[in-house]
């Protein structure tokens, strides 16, 4: 990643007043080790390698990301320090790395071979090694103590110190840009500004770039993402020329007055839906979901789902990552024009998995059974479960998530007391399920039904569509009583399944959102089979 | 050759003639030469179908090898180029774009392109190691012992999965793209398939990687599974293949070819399109089911030898000319030439087995012929119902059609005859349209001529009217008269009036009237029934039932049909039904006895009643109690074994029911 080289100047200023004794080299020896910590992107490595580049200290530089094991990053450390001496034709006398012993042997043999010269080993992000066993950091801190002339140079980026084992060890801060050193970052004008080959008069630009700049950082930046330089640059980036669309397509500004021209305050007001959906969806990083022949259109047919996406938050989509929501309107588009991607029985089998996945068995006689609505008791039973007698009745309608964010708040205090006293509060963790539950499932929710003749048996069909499924990885196989141990006390159907842990099992893998979706395809939803409190 | 080390063994090219223990006769005998036709006719459908299977990603593969052009020349190192080709579930067409894609990049030695699965490696190191192995295999060996061995290079060594040796390759070779190519996306671990994304977009700057995923279900199901530091190593850009129904429509074009010598059946052919549409299939699945209608038609009907057009008279046993005498359309025929005074062909077809063999030849190849006229009247069908409905969304598939003719079905349906009704009410545009259409389908020789000479007249026609650029209408469309009511003695009577039609007006009508009219003598003519052809047993197959006990087993309904009605099965006299009930009798299996026992009871049984009922039914048997006791507990075991009881933990002496009948 190329960074400006404003910004390793800028960061070091505010480093100066920290005293630094790889920087006193001259007078000192160096440290045998030395830790630069501080959060994400506060530009240390860049840092480091400017200062030891200009004080003509050799180094090498490694990143733990690279390393896989913590052998691995030994060996690349021997590997780099042989490379940088330019021994390689010598490499038959050393031994294989693989142990920290077997490194300390070979540098030892190294160094004494070429004589004494200073080596600076910058490892990058220590903390994100994986696979590092207990003595690697204690090693290392102690590796320039052994080899006289090389240093380690560790960096993390948790504001955890290291278990180095070791006192005295100085550490180095580096600390979040601020908000004017971002600002400065950014508006400098040795980085390239997005579209500056307009010359609109350079002067009025900039100086509008640098009020959008503090804009964006207010509005976006700082609430989110105060840390990142890159995502400040990226979003600044993105928006830019959407922002200055109005300047450059000739457009006329608002007002009166002869001499009338766009300045910040009317291109804000021209803009100011801007920072409602398109700025949030730039602090996503997605996929894209437009086909290269189609971009024109989609662009157009997007636009207004864009818009009214994050207006309508529900409840899931917000549990999930964020950056799902984003993704969802475009892709949806996508579907429209395409053939359904399961088609009718397997989202059958999929709508079933779900309901076998989120309902307590408990209640399978409520829902999927003959009684369920033939009757009067159980309706008034079912009715109680879902303790929201008419309003649950538009819950027909497979799109049941407007529906539910309304009838939340109606009874808030009483379900979820309900809950957190029921014995199996199941958090939306979906259950193992059996071949005989799903299939038994999916007789009851089949839209049509399934005639009831003797040679008419699905539940062949629904295990190799169960084997598809999990091949999509919508549905997963479990191993015994699963995640969820406490099906043991729901009922007689749970006590009887965990019995038996050879049992095949299975487990719903995707989102209500999701199933929903795919069922609407068909005109099937779940929400006519749910009770509040497993939902 | 007890003196020779070793020596080369060369069979003698006929195999000594081994008298054999079972000599196949009669119609079995014909069994080798039925073996050899049906490779041959497979060879030639299987070629076809791979022909027009590989020709329909094709503009996909382009659009690909463009993007993975424009990657390597772009060369920035912020985030990894990534393809995701959305395919739909049915997972069989985009190993094939990756495979043709993989195909025309090995020409351009500057492109690595590797292609990994989940089964690739279970963790990261493995799954490195092994990109790493196939990108540089070219020209080394490779050595996939431990993780242990290393890599020797210029001095440094290497651990295998260190990515390292890729980038040092990718300097040496100048390679401009390594594309790794990811078939299921969804089979990998999500941590695992997020780790190594990140890993490789570490190495971007050094290794300018590409990407290809597949996606069997949604973008957003991907990127809910990908870490967003993952996310953010990609920019991606979606391509779509094919959607699954016309590869379906493709393949079946290729099976119903007109010179093919086998005809798919209506009934088993809307089955298969049936099952493809209804499950998530691959469209190989659908090639199988063809092949398996292949294999049972010449393997399981002896007559299917009359179908290789090479057979000599002969090579042909005088058993199958005695089983040709014995089907039924042969008889109709018989008796049909026997009405019309035909002695003595008749005479010579029942007597001279050369004679017959003349006719069958010359048959088959009169009742293939008459079946590709079908499906070219098909083809006129479905180009009428193309510009009578405008697009092309709402028109049924082709293969639909095929059914509806095969069955007889579609000559003088409502379906045809509302498609001329409509195509008579056309303007003059839109039936010229539809007559170019028409003659664009390979019809016979004298309907093209006559279309063609309407053609012309309706040119001239256009031409000659006195405002030009004005279509001209039918009669016949109602949009083109008015209802008229007028009261006639407290009696309101309708009449329609034509609008004002010019008189040019009338002779279109007159001639769209001779274009219909031709159109419905050649459908009536050309969409026969297949099953009146002579001969149709032979070239014709439609039995359902072999494809549905292979391709649809039901193996659960079979198990409980076994316990529940074992007569069905064993067919003894000693436990047949009397007057249709099934009733527990002592003289069926104890496993079956069990079972229906099972099925009277509740979710937990309480063995020791089990017993009782159990033995009350095997009743005054002269069994001892010890013996009745081990068939039970045999049979307790059986039905443990089949999965249909176990153990509770709730009470001890009680088995739990797993399943249920019928489900």
């Amino acid at each position: 990643m190329s960074r400006e080289p404003d910004q390793a100047t800028c960061k070091l200023l505010s480093c100066t007043n920290s005293p630094q004794p790889r920087k006193q080299g001259d007078l000192f020896p160096s440290p045998p080790i030395l830790v630069a910590y501080g959060l994400e992107s506060t530009s240390k490595t860049e840092v480091i390698v400017n200062v030891l580049q200009k004080k003509g200290i050799p180094y090498t530089l490694l990143r733990s990301r690279e390393c896989l094991t913590q052998r691995h990053l030994l060996s690349k450390i021997f590997a780099s320090c042989v490379s940088a001496f330019e021994q390689e034709s010598q490499i038959e006398q050393y031994d294989k790395i693989d142990s920290i012993n077997a490194l300390l042997g070979n540098l030892r043999k190294l160094f004494e071979r070429v004589g004494q010269r200073r080596f600076v080993v910058v490892i990058e992000g220590i903390d994100r090694l994986k696979q590092a066993g207990p003595t690697l950091l204690p090693a290392l801190a102690r590796l320039g103590d052994q080899i006289p002339g090389l240093s380690v140079l560790l960096t993390s980026n948790s504001p955890k110190p290291l278990m180095l084992q070791r006192a005295g060890v100085p550490y180095v801060h580096f600390p979040p840009y601020s908000r004017a050193e971002a600002l400065r970052i950014i508006t400098s004008p040795r980085r390239p500004r997005p579209q500056a080959d307009v010359d609109e008069g350079e002067g009025s630009m900039s100086k509008l770039y640098a009020q959008f700049a503090i804009t964006i950082y207010d509005s976006l930046i700082s609430p989110t993402s105060s840390t990142s330089i890159e995502t400040f640059c990226k979003v600044c980036d993105k928006l830019w020329p959407i922002f200055i669309r109005p300047v450059l397509g000739g457009e006329k500004p608002p007002g009166t007055g002869r001499d009338r021209t766009w300045d910040f305050a009317k291109l804000l007001v021209k803009n100011r839906g801007l920072f409602h959906s398109e700025a949030e969806n730039a602090l996503h990083d997605t996929l894209p979901a437009q086909l290269p022949a189609q971009l024109p259109q989609q662009q157009t047919e997007t636009a207004p789902e864009i818009m009214s996406a994050p207006t309508t938050p529900s409840k899931r989509t917000a549990g999930l990552t964020g950056a799902t929501s984003s993704s969802i309107p475009a892709s949806k588009v996508l579907r429209q024009q395409q053939p359904p991607l399961l088609k009718h029985f397997p989202t059958l089998v999929l709508l079933s998995s779900y309901l076998a996945s989120h309902t307590a068995p408990k209640h399978d006689i409520l829902l999927f059974s003959r009684l369920s609505s033939a009757s009067s008791t159980t309706s008034k039973k079912i009715r109680r479960l879902r303790q929201t007698p008419t309003k649950r009745k538009t819950g027909t309608t497979p799109n049941a998530t407007p529906s539910k964010t309304n009838s939340g708040p109606a009874t808030p205090t009483k379900s979820r007391t309900k809950s957190i006293f029921a014995a199996n509060a199941n958090l939306g963790i979906p259950r193992p399920f059996t071949l005989e539950r799903v299939s038994a499932i999916l007789r009851a929710v089949h839209p049509h039904g399934i005639p009831n003749r003797p040679g008419c048996v699905v539940s062949d069909r629904v295990y190799r569509e169960l084997g598809e499924l999990e091949k999509l990885r919508l549905v997963v196989r479990t191993t015994g009583a699963g995640l969820h141990g406490t099906t043991a006390g729901t009922g007689n159907t749970g006590t009887a399944a965990a019995d038996d842990i050879t049992e095949e099992k299975w487990r719903v893998n995707v989102g209500r959102d999701w199933v929903v979706d795919m069922g609407h395809v068909w005109g099937m939803g779940v929400s006519e089979y749910e009770i509040e409190q497993d939902m | 050759m007890e003196y020779e080390k070793c020596y080369a063994f060369e069979p003698e090219s006929v195999r000594p003639a081994k008298r054999r223990k079972i000599e196949s006769q009669g119609l079995h005998a014909s069994w080798r030469a039925r073996h050899e036709a049906y490779q041959k006719a497979w060879r030639e459908q299987k070629q076809r179908i791979d022909a027009e299977l590989s020709s329909i990603n094709f503009s996909t593969v382009q659009e690909l090898t463009t993007f993975l052009d424009e990657a390597a020349q772009s060369n920035s190192s912020e985030a990894i180029p990534t393809a995701i080709l959305s395919t739909g579930p049915d997972t069989s067409s985009h190993t094939s774009v990756i495979q043709q894609l993989s195909r025309t990049q090995n020409a351009q030695a500057r492109r690595v392109f590797i292609s990994i699965s989940a089964t690739t490696g279970a963790n990261l190191k493995a799954l490195l190691k092994a990109t790493i192995q196939k990108a540089t295999s070219r020209n080394e060996g490779i050595d996939d012992e431990e993780d242990d061995s290393t890599f020797q290079r210029k001095g440094a060594k290497l651990l295998n999965y260190d990515l390292q040796i890729l980038a040092d390759y990718v300097r040496e070779k100048r390679l401009q793209q390594v594309a790794i190519a990811i078939q299921d996306t969804e089979a990998f671990d999500s941590d695992l398939l997020s780790e190594l994304i990140e890993l490789l977009g570490c190495w971007l700057d050094r290794i300018p990687f590409a990407f290809l995923f597949t996606v069997a279900t949604s973008l957003d199901v991907l990127q809910q599974r990908l870490s967003r530091g993952a996310i953010k190593c990609l920019k991606g850009q979606l391509f779509d293949v094919a959607p699954s129904e016309d590869e379906v429509e493709r393949a079946f074009e290729a099976i119903a070819n007109s010179s093919t010598s086998l005809w798919i059946g209506p009934e088993l052919m809307s089955t298969a399109l049936e099952r493809q549409s209804d499950y998530i299939q691959s469209i190989d699945s659908f090639v199988g089911a063809a092949q398996y209608a292949y294999m049972s038609a010449y393997y399981g009907n002896a007559l299917s030898i009359f179908l290789d057009s090479a057979i000599k008279a002969s090579e042909v046993s005088a058993d199958h000319f005695e089983a040709l005498r014995n089907l039924d359309s042969f008889r109709d025929y018989c008796r049909g030439l026997l009405d019309n005074n035909a002695i003595i062909p008749l005479r010579a077809l029942l007597d001279s087995d050369d004679s017959l063999f003349k006719v069958v030849g010359a048959e088959l190849s009169r009742g293939g012929e008459a079946l590709a006229n079908v499906m070219i009247a098909v083809e006129v069908v479905r180009e009428l119902q193309l510009w009578a409905q405008g697009s092309r969304a709402t028109v049924p598939s082709k293969s639909k059609l095929y059914c509806q003719a095969m069955a007889n079905k579609l000559a003088g349906s409502s379906l045809v005859r509302s498609l001329l009704l409509s195509t008579r009410k056309a303007p003059s545009d839109a039936a010229m349209r539809t007559l170019t259409a028409v003659m664009g389908v390979e019809i016979p020789k004298d309907l093209k001529q006559q279309c063609a000479k309407i053609k012309k007249e309706l040119t001239e026609m256009v031409m000659n009217q006195p405002n030009i650029g004005q279509t001209l209408r039918s009669e016949d469309d109602i949009k083109n008269s008015t209802l008229r009511t007028t009261v006639v003695a407290q009696k309101v009577e309708l009449s329609k009036q034509k609008s004002t039609l010019s008189k040019q007006d009338a002779a279109y009508t007159a001639l769209l009237r001779r274009f219909t009219d031709l159109l419905e003598e050649y459908l009536n003519k050309t969409l026969i029934d297949p099953k009146s052809l002579l001969f149709h047993e032979i070239f014709l197959y439609d039995l359902k039932s072999p494809h549905r006990e292979t391709f649809t087993p039901r193996p659960r309904h079979a198990i409980e049909r076994a316990l529940a009605a074992p007569h069905d099965y064993l067919d003894c006299s000693c436990c047949a039904p009397e007057q249709g009930d099934a009733t527990l009798a002592a003289s069926q299996p104890a496993t079956a006895v069990l079972y229906q026992l099972y099925l009277e009871s509740g979710s937990l049984i309480n063995v020791s009643d089990l017993w009782q009922a159990f033995q009350a039914v095997l009743g005054d048997s002269e069994q001892t109690e010890e013996q009745q006791m081990a068939l039970f507990l045999r049979a307790l075991a059986e039905m443990r074994y089949l999965g249909l009881v176990k153990g509770t933990r709730k009470r001890a002496d009680h088995i739990a029911k797993v399943a249920w009948k019928g489900l």
